[in-house]
């Protein structure tokens, strides 16, 4: 049991979430960023032929994230693991 | 999508920079990040001006983020580093970089970047892919198509689409 992503609210899942450390529930703006990304994607995509659509669609997304969002270091720990 | 450690990786920078009143350009890609290129990096770039009072105030930077005094990276380069609290070390760069760019002129074309209730200058992603074309590591390299990707998509976006 834990955060799964979809829209249910039992008291399970908020409680999971909580010990994992998460608000719990889905990420409110999700839909929004998504359909965002869709709309901007399928306007940018016949004027830039030479961009891979993953590579659009990642991009897109990232420029729709606030610059503090965007940023994904990648850390190396104590024990030898990589952690973002 | 960034991780709370990225964030707040940001936010401390930011915090320690104003706190030493350090004037920086965040480069490499770290800038190519907040300049919103889909990459990921194992330390932060930051290029200053090589001054006596930069030196000083460098120290307290470093301070701030509980790192040790500026090393250099290898005797053949200028480059410095510094390992502190923050998720992923710094490297300073001093007055230029490759590309022929000065810190006056990263600095003209630098955006201001609001992370949390810091900011932070970060260079443009332009400067970001001339810096990399020059220095032509394979490591910049394998970066420059998604970075002249994201720079075309932004050209788009700013002429309107």
């Amino acid at each position: 049991m834990g955060r799964r992503g979809g829209r249910s609210r039992s008291a399970a899942k908020r409680v999971a979430a909580r010990r994992n450390g998460a608000r719990g529930g889905r990420p409110r703006d999700v839909d929004v960023l998504a359909r965002r990304a869709r709309e901007l994607c399928a306007l940018l995509a016949p004027e830039l032929p030479g961009v891979d659509p993953a590579d659009l669609r990642l991009i897109v997304r990232c420029l729709l994230l606030p610059p503090a969002r965007r940023a994904v270091f990648v850390a190396r720990r104590n024990d030898g693991r990589y952690v973002f | 999508m960034s991780s709370d450690i990225s964030e707040k990786t940001l936010v401390a920078l930011a915090k320690a920079l104003r706190a030493a009143k350090l004037d920086a350009i965040v480069i490499g890609n770290c800038a190519s990040m907040l300049d919103g290129a889909p990459v990921t990096t194992q330390d932060i770039d930051l290029l200053i001006r090589d001054t006596r009072p930069n030196r000083r105030k460098l120290v307290r930077f470093a301070d701030e983020i509980g790192g040790s005094v500026p090393m250099p990276v290898s005797e053949l380069s200028k480059v410095e580093w510094i390992e502190g609290r923050l998720a992923v070390p710094v490297e300073i760069h001093y007055d230029r970089i490759s590309g022929g760019l000065t810190f006056s002129s990263v600095r003209s074309r630098a955006q201001i970047v609001a992370v949390g209730d810091e900011k932070l200058r970060v260079a443009a992603l332009a400067d970001v892919i001339r810096s990399k074309q020059a220095a032509g590591r394979p490591k910049d390299r394998a970066v420059l198509p998604i970075l002249r990707d994201t720079l075309a998509v932004k050209k788009k976006l700013e002429e309107g689409m």
